[in-house]
């Protein structure tokens, strides 16, 4: 019971780590596109200026919480990813010195090579972390141990020596980028106004559809990636409901976005990412690192878990600090609420 | 050499308080908190081994057991890369910052 609880806990903080930090990621998708001038660039940035820094620490927290609850999955998970996770770590350090450092010096260049490597950054991180979902769906050669060591591409098959990179991580990724090129073109629709407002809702239009096509395409290849991703809906048809909400608000969004409406298209495709996550984690249920060799040697909720007691304490803990870290981040969005004011 | 990255305010500004001898002397502590906090740094994690967690883990049992030496020489390169970087990029930015000497004299022209 409790295993599913923190089972339950970890993927809530990932998928609100998803849907925050991924608004400021899709942002940089976008942001050279459709921030042309250096005043509209400056909007840009100011509309995730207050927030992309608290919303990264969700993954931190994320990761916190994976190691507290189910430790065994964090030690597999972290070092058989090794190479992609300190892949990521850099990418979000590049991202930060680009947003902090772009408006230290007054030089076109300095700026437009600030501005290419938080474009860059932000869409690399996109691409990873799309990947990385796929990996956790598609599953890792597990040893007995409960470790793994992947490369970052083999020969680009989901087979049982598969890498981190391979045609179903990547579709992965890409989908992911589409996603959260969408969701962050929804976002500062919302947050700005005049000739940049129409950019972002032409952005966001375009994106909306490629999320579309991507999704369809991802959703149908899961079966022939992971089999076993069936087995839960098979034993309860209720669970079917988390993607047919995640499909729901993708098509609210669209219809949004026909209209314009960029502050009902963005709470769409904040339900769309929360959704479709939640689906992933309960068809994935029990198993958090899922062996592709033997299944035997998956970890699941209840063998990479950490002690009840611990859980037990921790759980009054986790409600604690988790309902100080949402009063928090309802007062810093409270603050900056509306149009970007420079 | 020093001298270059502090423009004469003494010359610019009339206050009696910015005369040289003494703005001098206030700069001269700047490394000592750089110092402090990475010798505190190298004091808490060298002093600790061989454990990783004090009497329960060593660090010997506490590296991931599939990880290539390769992999771990490829990321150290990278960090040692990137805060090389860094580096170079502080000194330019807080030279840039010292040109333009302090807030109200020459102002800075923006901050965004």
């Amino acid at each position: 019971m409790m295993e599913t609880f923190w089972y339950c806990a970890v993927t809530l903080m990932l998928a609100m780590y998803a849907v925050l930090d991924g608004f400021d990621f899709g942002l940089g998708i976008v942001y050279r596109f459709v921030a042309r001038t250096e005043a509209d660039r400056r909007i840009a940035l100011a509309a995730i200026g207050p927030v992309w820094n608290g919303n990264e620490v969700w993954l931190i927290a994320a990761g916190g919480l994976l190691f507290f609850a189910f430790p065994k999955a964090y030690a597999a998970g972290f070092s058989g990813f090794y190479l992609a996770l300190i892949l990521v770590l850099w990418l979000l350090i590049a991202r930060g010195l680009a947003l902090e450092l772009r408006s230290h010096l007054n030089h076109t260049l300095w700026r437009q090579f600030w501005d290419a490597v938080f474009a860059g950054a932000s869409t690399l991180l996109a691409i990873v972390l799309g990947a990385a979902l796929g990996n956790l769906i598609r599953g890792m050669p597990l040893t007995q141990g409960g470790y793994f060591f992947v490369a970052l591409w083999t020969n680009f098959m989901t087979g049982p020596d598969p890498g981190i990179l391979d045609w179903f991580t990547i579709l992965m990724g890409v989908t992911s980028v589409a996603i959260l090129a969408f969701h962050g073109a929804n976002y500062l629709a919302m947050k700005t106004e005049g000739q940049l407002r129409g950019q972002a809702r032409r952005a966001a239009w375009l994106t909306g559809f490629a999320v579309l096509v991507l999704v369809g395409l991802a959703v149908a290849s899961v079966p022939f990636v992971q089999p076993s991703f069936h087995l839960n809906y098979a034993a309860h048809p209720i669970g079917s409901i988390l993607p047919l909400i995640g499909l729901a608000s993708l098509v609210a969004a669209l219809g949004f976005r026909r209209r314009n409406g960029d502050a009902g298209a963005f709470y769409a495709t904040s339900l769309m990412i929360l959704a479709m996550l939640a689906s992933t984690a309960w068809r994935s249920y029990p198993n958090i690192l899922i062996a592709t060799n033997d299944p035997a040697n998956s970890l699941t909720v209840t063998n990479a878990t950490a002690g009840a007691y611990g859980m037990q304490i921790g759980f009054w803990g986790f409600l604690i600090g988790f309902g100080l870290i949402i009063v928090y981040q309802v007062i810093a969005h409270r603050a900056f609420w509306g149009k970007v004011q420079l | 050499m020093l001298w270059r990255f502090f423009p004469d305010y003494t010359r610019r500004r009339s206050i009696a308080c910015a005369c040289g001898g003494t703005s001098f002397v206030a700069i001269l502590p700047a490394p000592f908190p750089y110092i402090a906090m990475t010798a505190g740094w190298m004091t808490a994690e060298i002093g600790r081994q061989p454990w990783l967690v004090y009497g329960l883990l060593r660090t010997a049992d506490g590296a991931s057991p599939l990880v290539h030496s390769g992999n771990a020489l490829f990321t150290l390169l990278g960090f040692l890369g990137i805060y090389l970087t860094l580096g170079l990029l502080f000194l330019f930015l807080i030279a840039q910052t010292i040109r333009h000497g302090p807030a109200g004299h020459s102002a800075q022209s923006e901050h965004a």
